[in-house]
């Protein structure tokens, strides 16, 4: 079952944001899918905990098993490129994650 | 003769009728390939460089490859090049489908047509006899038209390539077109306009022998196998509209004439938004296995959309209606107009309009009926139309205030949809791409959107990037390869040494294929240098510099950056 987050921001009615249930209670972060990720991922965004990108990609993979196919060892597949709060990109699965950061994961060729 | 090759060019003259096969060498087929390496040379040759574009001697080269006509996914592709009218500089623009392999069918590795007829024709080649026949009827017809009416005339086998209204008229930005799609930027549409060619219909059956069949059906079975998996899944399954939410998200979505780099209404103009309201086909060029076209509907008709197209005919102009967005897209294709430099031009003058220094009051940001209107004007030079269509560095000129402070363009070419501030890699790009600001030829933005780099705060070890994306994209556009497969290569440089082995037999190595484009790059370089380019053109207009996005304060550049990032460019080409 899916919640809706009581703070989600309805950004993009074809894609709305969702909560996973099992973070309700815990301090949260955002995660942002654009393009092919958002396909996959059926939503826009959700709200999940994780101390590291290793560990955010490895809950996403398990919830989402579209999305779990670029996902290999803490890691996206090289088609899909991370970047933390807007600013940097990153893919070293230890990059610590803390409260309020926002990962967007997107296609690696954006461009074209 | 090598493999993959017939050996010689066809030279046109359509002032006197005549045409001849002109051999070309081994050892400079080797050097420049195919595609717009060979096109740069042929100009070279021609003496193209310190001639006006658009008088009767001017050549207009459609150069085809060593691919063409191969088993290779996305290989059947040419080339259209020559001197721009719009920036006086060297303009290549690709193309594809059918025409490619026709054309190569016809004997020749290239075809050079020079002169002016006497009356609008089409130049009609049957294998290896040329003749032109009268266009007249098909004075003012679309793009659409003059292609299926011609193929219903000269009947089956021929493909045609053609220009519109827009090019009949010599909007400095016009297009050829053949199959949907266009040989879109730097107005090659114009230079066979100034030709009183409508257009150039073809068919041909040779076929260039392959050393290593064996060994290239090989290479080509795995390549098309590899085009289906996860590298190219944002083409086939959104297209690059995608780019429009991305871009949004990054600030870096050009909007309002580069006035802003996020535009608030892109979701609804967004491929995601589309395709909930309407229906969606999709569809390839020939030969090729990725399928990026996504052709969405309009009214009873379809419209194939681009990210270039949405930004520039979009959030550039401030549109959100999505039809008023798709319908001029679509009305651009018609005309042959380049979809980017249209917008981009557009968006000059609604901001003109906006200062009082442009009377023109219904010429609006946001109103998707101006839009339109520019479109038409444009389209038959009338009104504003005929200002408009010589493209917004010469409309700033014209319009005078310092407005070419604000005119979104390089060298004369408008800037496609990545804002400069934001993504400063591609700003260098742009700024020393050797026709202009463009995308196609730069693929820097891909540094920007990588660890490789911190987009907003660039450094010169930005440059070798820049400086690989560009030699890439030179090689790519030589060989030619659809870069939408570059995703799929392990190893581009080694992987294209291998095909072009197989094609040609030449024992290539990849350091040779680096080589080789370097060299190309070269001698665009070379062409602008005899058409009269300074260092001064190296650079982005004032708005770009100096004064940072206005929702991003981070996104600035200085005017002292790009000029230390463009002089290390220049030191680590050595030039």
């Amino acid at each position: 079952m899916i919640f809706v987050h009581p703070r989600a921001r309805d950004r993009d009615s074809a894609f709305p944001t969702i909560m996973l249930p099992f973070i309700w209670a815990c301090l949260i972060m955002r995660v942002e899918f654009l393009g092919v990720p958002r396909q996959r991922a059926g939503i826009a965004e959700l709200e999940v905990h994780a101390g590291t990108l290793g560990e955010l990609l490895q809950r996403l993979g398990a919830q989402m098993p579209p999305l779990g196919e670029f996902i290999v060892a803490n890691r996206l597949h090289s088609t899909f490129v991370a970047n933390l709060n807007g600013d940097q990109f990153i893919s070293d699965p230890e990059t610590p994650l803390v409260d309020d950061d926002c990962v967007i994961i997107l296609s690696a060729d954006a461009g074209g | 003769m090598p493999f993959g090759y017939h050996g010689s060019y066809l030279r046109i003259d359509v002032s006197s009728g005549t045409a001849k096969y002109v051999p070309l060498a081994e050892a400079v087929l080797r050097q420049f390939i195919g595609g717009s390496g060979l096109g740069v040379k042929l100009l070279l040759d021609e003496g193209a460089a310190i001639l006006d574009p658009l008088a009767p001697e001017a050549p207009l080269v459609f150069a085809f490859s060593p691919l063409v006509g191969s088993p290779l996914t996305t290989s059947a592709k040419f080339a259209v090049v020559s001197k721009s009218p719009l920036t006086e500089r060297i303009n290549d623009s690709l193309a594809s489908s059918g025409f490619a392999i026709a054309g190569k069918g016809c004997g020749c590795d290239a075809i050079v047509v020079v002169g002016r007829a006497t009356e609008l024709s089409v130049l009609v080649i049957d294998g290896p006899n040329v003749r032109l026949e009268s266009a007249k009827e098909y004075r003012g017809a679309t793009c659409w038209e003059t292609e299926t009416g011609l193929k219903a005339r000269l009947g089956a086998g021929y493909r045609v390539a053609s220009i519109g209204p827009g090019g009949e008229h010599l909007v400095r930005y016009a297009t050829i077109s053949h199959d949907g799609r266009h040989a879109g930027r730097g107005g090659s549409g114009a230079v066979l306009g100034a030709k009183n060619i409508k257009a150039i219909a073809l068919r041909g059956t040779q076929r260039a022998e392959w050393a290593h069949p064996a060994e290239l059906t090989a290479i080509s079975k795995s390549l098309s196998r590899r085009s289906f998996g996860p590298a190219t899944a944002k083409y086939r399954e959104l297209g690059t509209a995608t780019n429009l939410l991305t871009f949004n998200r990054f600030g870096a979505l050009p909007t309002r004439n580069f006035q802003s780099g996020s535009f608030d209404e892109a979701a609804s103009l967004s491929p995601e938004q589309l395709s909930t309201t309407r229906s969606k086909t999709r569809e390839s060029c020939v030969s090729c296995t990725i399928g990026c076209e996504h052709i969405y509907s309009l009214g009873n008709s379809g419209v194939r959309i681009e990210y270039e197209s949405l930004f520039a005919l979009g959030s550039l102009c401030g549109v959100s209606d999505s039809d008023a967005v798709l319908r001029a897209s679509q009305r651009c294709d018609e005309l042959g107009l380049d979809t980017i430099s249209t917008g981009g031009t557009i968006a000059f003058a609604m901001e003109c309009v906006e200062r009082g220094w442009l009377d023109e009051p219904w010429l609006t940001f946001g109103s998707g009926q101006a839009l339109l209107r520019a479109i038409d004007l444009i389209g038959s030079r009338q009104g504003i139309g005929d200002l408009l269509a010589e493209g917004s560095r010469r409309a700033a000129h014209n319009i005078g205030r310092n407005s070419i402070a604000f005119a979104p363009q390089v060298k004369g070419l408008e800037i496609p949809g990545y804002e400069p501030r934001a993504l400063q890699t591609m700003a260098l790009g742009f700024a020393v791409g050797a026709r202009g600001a463009d995308h196609n030829r730069s693929g820097a933005y891909e540094a920007d959107f990588s660890e490789k780099v911190d987009r907003r705060h660039v450094t010169l070890d930005a440059v070798r990037h820049a400086i690989d994306t560009e030699d890439k994209a030179a090689l790519m556009d030589s060989l030619i390869i659809c870069k939408f497969l570059r995703g799929v290569f392990d190893d581009f440089h080694a992987e294209a040494a291998e095909i072009l082995r197989s094609v040609t037999g030449w024992d290539v190595s990849a350091d040779e294929l680096r080589e080789t484009a370097k060299r190309i790059v070269a001698a665009k370089r070379q062409f602008n240098l005899l058409a009269g380019w300074t260092l001064e053109e190296d650079t982005l207009p004032d708005r770009f510099l100096n004064t940072p996005l206005p929702n991003d304060p981070e996104a600035s550049l200085s005017r002292e950056m790009l000029g230390a990032l463009v002089a290390e460019y220049h030191r680590q080409r050595g030039w």
